[in-house]
């Protein structure tokens, strides 16, 4: 079967985003938040030090 | 000319292939004006049925309002664009499942979830990257450690027509913490009254992410890992479908040995997980013995875990029990992390130390430059992604989908707002599995349950006569001035006569990874 522009006549929905839904958590806070651009030490932050506690940090453990 | 045939997009002349990876949680989708042509590969969406492959015929100006839905389409996905005589154009979503790893020669673009499929256009070792990996001070970015390979970063358009170029997108903007609305009061025990909306937040934020993707509980499995990001998600699944979601782990050795196993009987017996339980014993699975596939020289990512040969056995035992989708904690210490500026303790465990006496030249001289050229603030922090991106191609191998709901905006935009006492030692978490009931030896694991022990073990044992063979028979590493023999040398001289110290020895795993990485990918 040949799918033709007439056959949809509008635009077609399976290409439509859904959406997004998001909590609002704004009555959980105190005022209004404050936005940043985050360094690169904060932005690809890890808990721990160097080392190898984990494999390569991706497995979940209880390090704290 | 673009056409589906049932498992790729082709076209009429055969020079151009796109094949999606098959899976119930992806569809794919393509328009074409008559000219231009878009191919999307996506991650499905709660609530749709599968959407139709065929390349649907538009008018011109639909196509570029699908283009636009599709920079709007909320969880994993991927737009290639083809214009007639111009470059063509792909670009990667902000949620990242799985890495896309590009090449070209020839005028032919290529690219794989699987770096290993790339692995004829690696040209040389790339230093900066390699550095990164080496003094492990991963940054998420376009680079990889070879030259010829390139990694698509979450938002970034590739643009290729006789030279491929990659672009950053711009930053996302992260709220700093802030006071909660209500004044909390001590009940003791660390516990607080008033902390019961932002466990309600937590728990409506999980549920916003599991209900991001159209999950089959019964077709999915969820890492059960003992930690407490695992343990959060888990716990959460296992409530919403109960006996359904059965559960999967890595038992690990040493001193939280017993307390792991204690710890998740009390979780399964507890909340209503799945009846079925893989639980991988890594007592006596030193990593590279003779079965792992870095030692037998196959073309392993360098970005794949030290502990890839035991991961893609669990994943296999996941798919045998006819799992499609695998949900992990992952992200879940990026979402509560606490800074240097907040935490004098937070502040020393990340103060780190890149005098490693082995690294060479070349490596000493690249580390300051380390953060030149690295992707700029997504949604996930960068640690999130390129573990993400990690853990995904043994699951793909396996027919696994990845699910990891600490990644989603909801939970990361909580996390990033929350109170420092709200992220320390992750009492989010903690509290949270408190409400399933849980023990204070469940919520508050006095020991650490980790691989360092299983680490410590396999370098001693099994890492050492790699190393000796680097410097026995010389390595692509030392050639790149990367690696210095001589301190690498003397490091092992020591090891035979001192202490095993995690903090240094450990990183010992990134030379033997990226060497063997090296031997099978360079020519």
């Amino acid at each position: 079967m040949t799918v033709t522009i007439a056959d949809y006549g509008t635009f077609p929905s399976a290409f439509e985003a859904p959406q997004e839904h998001l909590p609002d958590f704004a009555a959980l806070f105190d005022g209004e938040a404050r936005y940043i651009v985050q360094t690169p030490p904060v932005r690809n932050d890890y808990k721990k030090a160097s080392g190898s506690s984990d494999g390569a940090k991706t497995y979940d453990t209880t390090a704290t | 000319m673009w056409q589906w045939d049932g498992g790729s997009y082709t076209t009429l002349d055969g020079r151009g292939r796109v094949t999606p990876y098959p899976h119930p949680m992806v569809e794919q989708c393509a328009a074409t004006d008559g000219a231009r042509t878009v191919l999307i590969v996506r991650e499905r969406v709660l609530g749709r049925p599968a959407t139709p492959a065929a390349v649907v015929p538009v008018h011109a100006g639909d196509l570029d309002r699908i283009i636009a839905e599709a920079y709007r389409w909320p969880v994993d996905h991927l737009l290639i664009e083809f214009t007639p005589r111009r470059p063509l154009r792909i670009r990667a979503g902000a949620v990242r499942a799985t890495p896309l790893f590009l090449a070209h020669r020839e005028g032919i673009l290529h690219g794989s979830w699987d770096m290993a499929d790339l692995r004829s256009f690696a040209g040389d070792i790339a230093p900066q990257e390699a550095t990164r990996l080496l003094i492990y001070r991963p940054r998420y970015s376009t680079g990889t450690p070879f030259t010829g390979i390139h990694r698509l970063t979450e938002r970034a358009t590739a643009t290729f027509g006789g030279d491929l170029v990659i672009t950053y997108p711009d930053p996302i903007e992260h709220a700093e913490p802030h006071g909660l609305a209500t004044t909390e009061t001590d009940v003791g025990d660390g516990a607080t009254s008033g902390g019961a909306d932002v466990l309600a937040a937590f728990t409506t934020g999980i549920d916003i992410a599991l209900d991001a993707r159209p999950i089959e509980p019964t077709a999915t499995v969820c890492h059960l890992t003992g930690g407490l990001d695992s343990g959060s998600i888990g716990t959460r699944m296992a409530r919403r479908w109960p006996g359904q979601v059965d559960t999967a782990t890595l038992i690990v050795i040493g001193p939280g040995r017993e307390q792991q196993i204690r710890r998740r009987a009390q979780m399964r017996e507890r909340v209503p997980f799945g009846s079925r339980d893989l639980c991988l014993d890594t007592r006596d699975r030193l990593l590279f013995g003779p079965g792992c596939g870095r030692v037998r020289g196959e073309p392993l990512s360098p970005y794949d875990e030290p502990l890839y040969e035991l991961f893609t056995e669990l994943n296999a035992q996941i798919a045998a029990l006819g799992a499609h989708t695998l949900v992990t904690g992952l992200g879940g210490d990026e979402m509560v992390a606490v800074g240097s500026a907040e935490s004098a303790r937070a502040a020393l465990d990340k103060a780190q130390n890149f005098d490693l006496p082995w690294l060479g030249p070349r490596a000493r001289a690249a580390i300051e430059y380390g953060d030149i050229g690295i992707a700029p603030p997504a949604m996930a922090g960068g640690i999130t992604l390129l573990a993400a991106e990690t853990v995904a191609p043994p699951l793909l191998r396996a027919g696994l989908w990845p699910v990891h709901p600490f990644a989603h905006r909801a939970l990361i935009e909580l996390g990033d707002q929350l109170p420092f006492h709200w992220r320390e030692l992750k009492q989010l978490q903690r509290r949270h599995l408190a409400t399933f009931g849980l023990s204070h030896d469940a919520c508050n694991p006095a020991e650490r349950e980790s691989f360092a022990e299983l680490v410590e073990a396999s370098l001693l044992i099994n890492g050492l006569p790699l190393v000796h063979r680097i410097l026995r028979e010389g390595s692509p590493l030392i050639e790149a001035g990367l690696i210095d023999p001589d301190g690498l040398a003397a490091t092992v001289a020591e090891l035979g006569g001192i202490s095993y110290r995690e903090d240094v020895h450990s990183k010992l795993l990134e030379v033997i990874a990226l060497d063997q990485a090296a031997r099978a990918f360079l020519p």
